[in-house]
């Protein structure tokens, strides 16, 4: 066995789906605040355990920025437009712990053990490629967009407002964006990955602790926060 | 191995890019094309790997043969099994975020079981000893060890031929070194080596055959020995780098007493730090900034321009404190890539951006010095490459900054090009401004900087890098 990027606090991506998947429904039905709160620990903790300790504290901040902003009851007292800002944050809220749980699987899942996971899920490469270059996408967009973020510094471009900002990040995003999937498929393509023969991957897939700690803390607030408001 | 015959490329009927190719590559042979930028060198490597068909729409006539098959009918992963690709700039040309994943990825594609990968592996591992680039990621990776990682990609995979499109033009003299060695294991091994370069010299000692290319055809066929013995005047008339290796002629030395570094200070964990101490510039001058790949010279220009927020800076111009926003305001910054930073929908708009106080007659002065008053209204994104650079160059001109760093200006530019480049920033340098370089390309500093400094002995522990 070669030397792999590989952690025992990580979860595969098959865990780390499905626990996007189940607090996809807290938004459509909400769970105890109590517990909202141990899920975004739990979340935390993961980052933490693997070495994003900044990633983590950024988790805990936004959500409690969030869930100490007013509700819709309290925000009716205000004018129109801080009532739209806090209705904002409201639906932000909303979304938060599906997000939070998405971002964890982007930042902390490596392209192969992806195309792995679907592939012992006998998910079709049609699907499995797709996805896997999503994942890969990111990082070097990432990437750039620091570089034009350097570059606006530089110039002396005002990022404070979003609409100006947006105008002038647009046109350089779009086109590098185009250039890195551009660049990624051919990486992928003339490394075969379009030959029709069965293919093997060198990482298994496993589970391991990890997997059943995640996956049964998270579900257990889930569920434990959907009963509490029963 | 491959056989090119009568192969004509365009795109669309009034962009003809090759014209009447037609050439033979014996097995095991080396092979370079070289010319000036725009001949159509990355053409033939495009054509030969396939994505010329797949990806660039292009229209070809005539015949490629590799191994007896037609390219031309074949798929891109029946090609890819072939022959393996090594691109210009490796950032973006892998598929996987691991190293390791990314050296087993072809063969897992290929469908060999795990005894086979780890036998092709050990085998790779005791032709190329590169352990220590296994299990990282390749965002921490530098330049250098990405295109080591590209070459040990082609030889665990097992082709037969490897195609190379400017596999130099990122790289720095120690990487050159070692892609030089790397390519010549290929080759001893008996493996077919295709090059498209600029950079030559690094090739000289084993290529068997060099085609030079002017406006898409093939005007000169020499064997090795005869290239190296072409006078370097008619090398410099066909806009081809030196066939030797260039010495850095400039000079390391503190000049000037006017911008005065007395700290600069940044940590790499476990990699070290840069740590600068007392160096100053003057005004008036141009100094280039050289050291390995992953030296910190990436990080001396963001420091010095005031965007990095890590490690510590004590910074004087003319004996007052220079703030990281004050430093930010003085800067103007040329980078190597300068799609990062076109942002408006005209030249003239992408001029006026940023510089307050600007007058109509500077923009004029500026326009007709580059050479861009035709393209003032054109979008600065449908531009060519060094209508773009010369873009930037003129958005730093109209800015009228005291401090003008250029991040590699130079790579993957033939030597007329960078002659180009070398007389804009010449006549960019006056007495109010200090321009600094950062450039790996030694013809490049030895035409324009007057002095340089070697970021490799500010750095603390040099020997992680």
């Amino acid at each position: 066995m070669w030397t792999m990027s590989d952690n025992r606090a990580n979860p595969n991506p098959i865990t780390k789906f499905l626990v996007v998947g189940l607090l996809g429904f807290t938004v459509l039905h909400s769970i105890n605040h109590y517990l909202e709160w141990w899920v975004i620990s739990i979340i935390s903790v993961m980052y933490f355990l693997n070495g994003l300790g900044k990633e983590g504290i950024k988790n805990l901040a936004v959500f409690g920025l969030l869930f100490f902003a007013p509700g819709f009851t309290q925000a009716s007292q205000f004018p129109i437009i801080i009532k739209m800002f806090f209705a904002l944050l409201f639906v932000l809220r909303m979304f938060y712990i599906p997000f939070a749980a998405g971002k964890f699987l982007i930042k902390t899942s490596d392209v192969g053990s992806i195309i792995s996971s679907m592939d012992y899920l006998r998910i079709p490469s049609s699907v499995s490629i797709p996805v896997a270059v999503m994942f890969r996408f990111f990082p070097s967009f990432m990437e750039e967009r620091n570089h034009i973020k350097m570059a606006m510094k530089i110039r002396g471009i005002e990022t404070k407002n979003p609409i100006k900002y947006l105008e002038y990040v647009a046109v350089p995003l779009l086109i590098i964006s185009s250039n890195i999937a551009e660049d990624i498929s051919k990486a992928a393509e003339t490394k075969c990955i379009g030959n029709p023969v069965k293919k093997t991957r060198y990482v298994r897939v496993c589970v391991k602790p990890i997997d059943f700690i995640y996956a049964f803390a998270v579900s257990a607030a889930v569920v434990g926060g959907w009963l509490c408001l029963l | 191995m491959l056989a090119l015959k009568k192969l004509s490329l365009s795109y669309g009927k009034d962009k003809e890019i090759l014209k009447d190719i037609t050439l033979n590559v014996a097995e095991g042979e080396c092979i370079l094309f070289t010319g000036k930028s725009g001949s159509g060198k990355s053409s033939i490597i495009n054509s030969i790997n396939g994505l010329a068909f797949e990806y660039e729409n292009a229209l070809i006539s005539g015949s490629i043969k590799a191994g007896g098959k037609e390219i031309g009918n074949m798929k891109l992963y029946e090609i890819s099994l072939l022959i393996s690709s090594v691109f210009q700039n490796p950032k973006t040309h892998f598929f996987n975020v691991d190293t390791t994943l990314e050296l087993l990825f072809y063969l897992e594609n290929i469908g060999l079981d795990r005894e086979e990968m780890d036998n092709r592996m050990e085998d790779m591992l005791r032709v190329f000893p590169i352990e220590h680039l296994l299990g990282r990621n390749i965002f921490e990776l530098s330049g250098g060890e990405k295109q080591i990682l590209c070459v040990a990609s082609c030889y665990i995979s097992g082709c037969k031929a490897v195609v190379l499109d400017e596999p130099s033009s990122n790289l720095d003299e120690k990487y050159i070194g070692i892609l030089s060695d790397m390519l010549k294991i290929l080759k001893d091994k008996g493996i077919t080596l295709i090059l498209a370069e600029h950079r030559i010299y690094y090739l000289m000692d084993m290529v068997d055959r060099v085609f030079l290319v002017q406006r898409g055809r093939i005007c000169g066929e020499f064997t090795g020995e005869e290239f190296m013995r072409l006078p370097d005047k008619q090398l410099t008339e066909l806009g081809i780098r030196p066939v030797r290796k260039t010495k850095l002629e400039k000079i390391e030395k503190n000049s000037g007493k006017d911008l005065i570094v007395k700290k600069l200070s940044c940590s790499f964990g476990s990699k070290g730090m840069l740590n600068i101490e007392n160096i100053s510039f003057g005004l008036g001058n141009i100094y280039g900034i050289i050291g390995k790949n992953g030296c910190g010279k990436s990080t001396f220009l963001r420091a010095m321009t005031g965007l990095e927020k890590k490690g510590k800076s004590e910074i004087l111009f003319n004996g007052a404190a220079l703030s990281r926003r004050v430093r930010r305001k003085k800067s103007s910054l040329v980078m190597q890539d300068v799609n990062h930073q076109l942002f408006t929908d005209s030249v003239e708009e992408e001029m006026k951006l940023g510089a307050k106080g600007l007058r109509q007659e500077r923009i004029e002065e500026v326009l007709s010095g580059l050479g861009l008053t035709k393209l003032r209204d054109r979008h600065p994104m449908s531009l060519s490459g060094g209508q773009k650079q010369r873009v930037a160059i003129a958005s730093v001109l109209c800015r009228d900054s005291e401090f003008i760093f250029f991040d590699e200006p130079t790579s993957g530019m033939d030597y007329n090009n960078m002659l180009k480049i070398s007389r804009l920033i010449k006549a960019m340098a006056t007495g109010e401004n200090i321009i600094f370089i950062v450039s790996h390309d030694t013809e490049f500093l030895n035409e324009t900087a007057d002095m340089v400094l070697n970021l490799e002995k500010f750095r603390k522990n040099s020997d992680m890098i």
